[in-house]
């Protein structure tokens, strides 16, 4: 799996499939942090006179994100402003994660949340963070999971996802993989 | 099917059959959106002062010489999208390669076509040559590509 981190999307042309035109650059992401889940991206426009555009992207409207640009299959992907799904509206809780404490649920800190880490490719979603360890020397990155505890300033990650916790990103790409295929099936 | 690419053809002679006048040469090629079918040459002058000759005029693309039936089948651009054709904005050779999946795949060098038709066959990019099937469209920012079908 081709992962990336979300500040990296900004400043991405967004590209039609259809037409091969950069409809739109990428200027935040949007994240709802309660929800551990990609929203989609607010947008500026393309070219010098570069400003921020009303419309906004949601992340099903979304073909593909890679290192160069993020796909759409065509312009009337983006919509205008409120037409949007209801968080785009609402960007203060997209921050809530970042600067969050990660405890793991047998009370070790891990360290401190510094990126949210995205899935490229089709269907990107949000997939883990990356950590900042209690020291500040090391990175390392931990799946996202459905039964993460998050409060105002701390975050809670399940035994069972602390395994599959990597300290680089290409590392972590395998290991969301096999993660998710557990998740899979365990489920009824 | 003969084949040739856009550099090969680059400068041919355009010769109107009624005159035998030459009244153009090949200086470039306006592309559907699709990137995938020639709609038209530009045969002469600038900007707002190009010519074209609609491909469905063109009576033989030669090895010497692009025959059309007369020195009138020359006209001004007729839009926007042959417009920025002309200038350069949307052009096949030079143009970024993108892949459907948002990932760079390099830059085009030139592209094979069928003279008969006018279809693009293959394009040719720095990274190796690209089906035409593959293409989905080209626009002022970049030929965009679906992804190559994994070997069975």
């Amino acid at each position: 799996m081709n992962l990336m981190r979300a500040g990296d999307v900004s400043g991405l042309p967004v590209v039609s499939i259809e037409s091969g035109e950069d409809v739109a650059e990428v200027r935040d992401v949007v994240y709802d942090g309660e929800a551990h889940r990609l929203v989609g991206f607010t947008l500026n426009k393309r070219g010098f006179f570069a400003g921020r555009m009303k419309s906004v992207l949601g992340d099903d409207s979304v073909a593909a994100i890679g290192p160069d640009a993020v796909m759409i299959e065509s312009a009337s992907a983006i919509e205008e402003q409120g037409a949007g799904p209801e968080p785009l509206n609402h960007l203060g809780a997209a921050r809530l994660v970042l600067g969050n404490r990660v405890l793991s649920a047998d009370g070790s800190d891990l360290g401190e949340v510094v990126a949210v880490i995205l899935s490229t490719g089709e269907r990107p979603e949000a997939v883990g963070y990356e950590l900042k360890s209690p020291s500040h020397a090391d990175t390392s990155f931990v799946p996202i999971s459905a039964q993460m505890a998050l409060s105002a300033k701390n975050l809670i990650v399940p035994v069972e996802a602390t395994q599959f916790i990597r300290g680089d990103l290409a590392g972590f790409g395998a290991a969301i993989a096999s993660y998710r295929s557990d998740e899979l099936e365990q489920q009824p | 099917m003969s084949i040739e690419t856009f550099e090969q053809v680059d400068g041919r002679r355009v010769i109107a059959s009624d005159s035998a006048d030459t009244i153009g040469h090949v200086k470039g090629f306006v592309l559907d959106s699709a990137g995938r079918q020639i709609e038209a040459i530009h045969v002469d002058g600038r900007g707002k002062h190009a010519l074209v000759i609609d491909w469905a005029t063109v009576t033989a693309f030669g090895p010497d010489a692009v025959m059309v039936p007369s020195e009138s089948d020359r006209a001004t651009v007729a839009d926007d999208h042959q417009q920025s054709a002309v200038v350069g904005d949307v052009a096949m050779v030079g143009s970024r390669v993108l892949g459907v999946d948002g990932r760079g795949a390099g830059k085009v060098v030139d592209a094979e076509f069928d003279t008969k038709t006018g279809a693009i066959v293959r394009v040719i990019t720095d990274e190796g040559p690209i089906d035409a099937r593959r293409v989905s469209s080209l626009g002022s920012y970049a030929l965009v590509v679906g992804l190559e079908e994994a070997p069975a």
